[in-house]
């Protein structure tokens, strides 16, 4: 009998060594997933904005891709940042965002070819990580990140200063949104990370610090309709 | 850390408790922890109806634990996960080490894990010759002392910062500071490099999903997310009790977890794992093991009472709220899991002889069930296990004589309480005997059991029963 | 006339007579009359609490012999009254036959303040009492029994009473029974953070509905000659 067998036999026996086992609750009978609140775009944007900056990210509005790409290359010169890595897009055009941040001065690295050791090496000397995010949480400032090849998950973890490109009608009301979004099948075939702000921690006599391990900044390129 | 028995508890409790420096940390942490936790419950009105839905998650959990953790198995073996079984601690231990020695492991990244402290996987690794750096901030703290974690998510909760300005000075050769940032900056600077050079990276699981296989791991810090996907090793450590059902399952946990263990609305990193990378992936492990863990877990299973503290979801919002945590501190009860939760599951995994004695180390105030996320009756089972160390064949306690004392007056008490009459004469003799020591209604000093009152405080005078309670009226 | 039963507690007879008093004599000018049974002296939760539960059901038994459902029970301690409602059915879970009749008297059993406000719907018995007042709410009270508005109501109505807030109030004192002095040391650590709490309210009283805190407090108190005094709530509603 293996390891595993052993142990599904202790378990069977302590379930049944106690009072009687209740059958299986029926397909359907388990806590469903709480409502997505009815929100229209507008609020969700400014929700999401609000709950971001709550936990110490910024948001950088954008109507276009372009305007997105012009405020953030100006961010990264107010942070004097001279390197950046951009992830392959979801719906924006990297290879463009990447031209026009080279030609604003930033030396960008494209991740294509390089193995995994020579790649964690250039990306931990590089000062901004910058991807597109699958979606995004208005209730937490959380964006969540499915990762692949082309936008591996140490893009918003290496660098000191993380920038999300997110398209404004990618923001879903809360938690359980985003998961019935992702789904069963999607979570099984990629590794997916929720980031809700920069990096912090509360170790030292609970007070919170922010900025340890993973980025110490957070900005957020919000694109969409901008209704001023 | 393993619980040693009561002798040491005793000693350890009773210095801890005079220190008043600790009682004053301790406390100051734990109000901000409330005020942090009042205000992410009062904002979030779901709060109490997805306690209701964890709680029902988890008791569904483990009624189908078995079948749960062969899905959980087959699914993450689909995708190359290697699952290993561990029956005990040493079973554990002895998996990972051989796992870092056969891949030529030098140093090891740690992310918070409460699992690996109950193993004692850092000693048993060093002795392997393999460097296990733990990353997460309170824990380099406390692993630069040489000392376990206090507290379960606050690992360094019995420093103040000045503490810790000494600590990084005189370890780190650091120019003094106490001030958190700084402090902070130091760690992020010397453990950068750990993490690139590592060849193993070994986290805890908050949630292992049956239905897709995923494990989730919930962090603030970074570390947790490094430790997942800078090695080429990934070993993540899980009791049974950590598999769910489903994928949807995990937002009822994750709405509570973050609030109620830190009054986060959700932590800064929640990575949901699903195993090695695939071949053109950049970065990711390239070996995934999960290690599952009994360890005296299937006994707390087969207690139809004790079954409930499976349903833990290690919050350590119980430790806050307790006030015997608050003034003796975590160390103090010498098990990886200290505080409220950690006195009901401490016996199961350590052995009455080792922790029997902590269920007893409770006022049984109530106010971890409070605050319990999943709602696990704390005091009902401390009581159970009171019983189980009593009478109930759940072990022996080895008390030392002035405890001891003190059960047996109790028991010649409950057995003499079946004769009030008896009772209410005894009382009226000892009124009478005691009456001419008193001071304005108070005994400063009382013989034999009672003299462990009267070394803290007064004892008011009895009164002999002449009371209005005295005449009984038909 | 309405008739109860008061349970005097083991403590409420050996050390606080002067509570079982005064909560007879308020009961008593409610109108009611009150009984009380010597047949029981104890419920059984120092030895339920330790864990010996073979004497501790000799106990419920005796106690559940001796009160009938049928009259309420009114009981002026919080620990008391929770060791029958909540405890009485684990304790007796293998015990069919005292199970029924715990179950059976569960419904009439109520903590003295409870009893006033939520079955009697009184918060104003006349009572007078010109002094500054902490109200203590002990543990079992507040957390197993979840009475919390009832004691404050009643304080609230006693004229001339100025009722002041007890800093960290819903904390333990430390008594828990025989842990305090089977740890004497942790039990005595949380007694004084209470004292201090209690000297910072700035009353001349603090109040609590459970014997167990008043013996703690008040040997707290006592022993650090503090001129706070500890009264049980009825002696205050007993006042005139």
């Amino acid at each position: 009998m293996s390891s595993f067998d052993h142990l599904i036999s202790r378990i069977r026996q302590s379930l049944n060594s106690g009072a009687p086992r209740e059958p299986a609750a029926p397909n359907g009978a388990h806590p469903q997933p709480i409502a997505q609140p009815d929100l229209g775009g507008d609020e969700l944007r400014a929700q999401f904005v609000a709950a971001l900056t709550a936990v110490g990210g910024a948001a950088i509005e954008a109507a276009g891709e372009s305007e997105a790409i012009e405020k953030i290359a100006a961010l990264l010169r107010s942070r004097a940042a001279r390197s950046a890595a951009i992830g392959e897009g979801i719906t924006t055009d990297s290879a463009s965002a990447a031209a026009r941040l080279s030609h604003e001065g930033i030396n960008v690295s494209v991740l294509d070819t390089c193995g995994p050791a020579l790649f964690k090496e250039q990306l931990a000397r590089v000062d901004a990580g910058i991807v597109e995010v699958d979606y995004a949480i208005a209730a937490t400032g959380t964006l969540v990140m499915a990762a692949n090849s082309a936008r591996p998950r140490s893009l918003s973890l290496l660098p000191p200063i993380n920038i999300a490109i997110l398209r404004s009608d990618r923001i879903l009301p809360n938690l359980a949104a985003v998961l019935s979004s992702i789904g069963p099948q999607n979570i099984a075939a990629h590794p997916v990370v929720m980031v809700t702000g920069p990096s912090r921690t509360a170790d030292i006599e609970k007070r919170i610090v922010i900025g340890v391990h993973g980025p110490k900044e957070l900005y957020v390129a919000l694109i969409g309709d901008l209704r001023r | 850390m393993e619980p040693s028995g009561p002798d040491a508890f005793y000693a350890a409790a009773a210095r801890a408790a005079a220190d008043r420096e600790l009682n004053r940390k301790l406390e100051n942490a734990s109000t901000r922890h409330f005020e942090h936790l009042a205000v992410a419950v009062s904002e979030f009105a779901p709060y109490q109806s997805e306690r209701d839905a964890a709680r029902r998650i988890k008791e569904e959990s483990i009624e189908r634990l078995d079948e749960l953790l062969a899905e959980l198995k087959q699914r993450l073996e689909a995708r190359g996960v290697k699952v290993f079984f561990a029956e005990d601690a040493a079973a554990a231990r002895d998996y990972i080490v051989r796992v870092a020695r056969q891949a030529g492991v030098r140093r090891v990244v740690k992310g918070k894990s409460m699992t690996t402290e109950e193993i004692g996987l850092n000693p048993a690794l060093e002795q392997a010759g393999i460097e296990a750096v733990e990353t997460d901030l309170g824990e380099y703290i406390v692993q630069l002392r040489r000392e376990p974690p206090s507290h379960i998510i606050t690992p360094a909760i019995h420093l103040s910062k000045e503490d810790i300005g000494e600590l990084f000075a005189e370890k780190l050769g650091t120019a003094y500071t106490s001030d958190p940032p700084a402090l902070t900056a130091v760690a992020r600077e010397r453990l950068r490099e750990v993490f690139l050079s590592a060849g193993m990276g070994i986290t805890g699981v908050n949630f292992a999903v049956a239905e897709t296989g995923t494990l989730v791991v919930v962090e603030n810090e970074g570390n947790g997310r490094f430790c997942t996907t800078s090695p080429d090793i990934h070993v993540a450590v899980m009791g049974i009790e950590k598999v769910i059902p489903r994928f949807e399952d995990l937002s009822h946990f994750l709405e509570i977890l973050a609030r109620t263990a830190t009054g986060q609305r959700l932590t800064a990193y929640t990575s949901f794992l699903s195993g090695p990378r695939a071949a053109d992936d950049r970065d990711g492990p390239r070996e995934t093991h999960l290690v599952v863990l009994d360890n005296g877990r299937t006994r707390m299973l087969a207690d139809p009472v004790l079954r409930e503290a499976l349903y833990c979801l290690r919050c350590g919002a119980c430790l806050n709220a307790c006030p015997v945590y608050r003034h003796i501190g975590g160390h103090a009860y010498k098990s990886a899991y200290p505080g409220p939760i950690g006195s009901i599951v401490s016996p199961s995994l350590f052995g009455a002889g080792a922790a029997g004695h902590l269920p007893f180390a409770s006022t049984l105030c109530g106010a971890c069930k409070e605050v319990c996320p999943v709602k696990i009756d704390i005091p009902r089972i401390l009581l159970h296990l009171r019983w189980k160390m009593t009478e109930g064949g759940g072990g022996q306690v080895a008390w030392p004589q002035a405890p001891a004392r003190v059960r047996a007056a109790a028991g010649w008490f409950a057995r003499a309480a079946r004769y009030p009459s008896m009772m209410r004469a005894a009382g009226r003799i000892g009124a009478f005997l005691l009456k001419p020591f008193g001071h304005d209604g108070y005994l400063r000093r009382m013989p034999g059991p009672f003299a462990a009152w009267t070394r803290v405080r007064d004892f008011p005078v009895p009164s002999g029963g002449n009371g209005a309670s005295g005449r009984e009226t038909k | 006339m309405r008739e109860v039963t008061l349970f005097s507690t083991c403590l409420g007879e050996e050390l606080f007579p002067g509570a079982v008093a005064a909560a007879r004599i308020v009961l008593q000018r409610l109108g009611l009359e009150v009984k009380m049974r010597r047949d029981a002296f104890c419920c059984g939760q120092a030895a339920f609490n330790e864990g010996m539960r073979r004497d501790a059901a000799e106990l419920a038994a005796r106690f559940l012999d001796t009160h009938q459902p049928g009259t309420a029970l009114v009981v002026p301690s919080g620990s008391c009254a929770s060791m029958i409602r909540i405890f009485y059915p684990d304790l007796l879970a293998d015990q069919p036959a005292l199970l029924k009749k715990a179950r059976a008297l569960i419904p009439w059993v109520h903590e003295f303040s409870e009893f006033l406000v939520d079955v009697l719907g009184v918060t104003d018995v006349g009572a007078s009492f010109p002094h500054s007042v902490t109200y203590h709410p002990s543990c079992h009270l507040l957390r197993e029994l979840h009475v919390i508005d009832a004691p404050r109501k009643l304080l609230a109505q006693v004229r001339g009473l100025r009722l002041c807030e007890l800093p960290r109030g819903t904390e333990c004192c430390g008594f828990g029974g025989l842990f305090s002095v089977k740890f004497p040391d942790i039990s005595a650590a949380m007694l004084a953070d209470k004292c201090k709490c209690i000297e910072q309210s700035g009353a001349e009283f603090v109040v609590a509905n459970d014997g167990g805190c008043l013996m703690q407090m008040g040997g707290g108190l006592h022993r650090a000659h503090s001129r706070v005094k500890t009264l049980h709530l009825a002696e205050i509603l007993a006042s005139r």
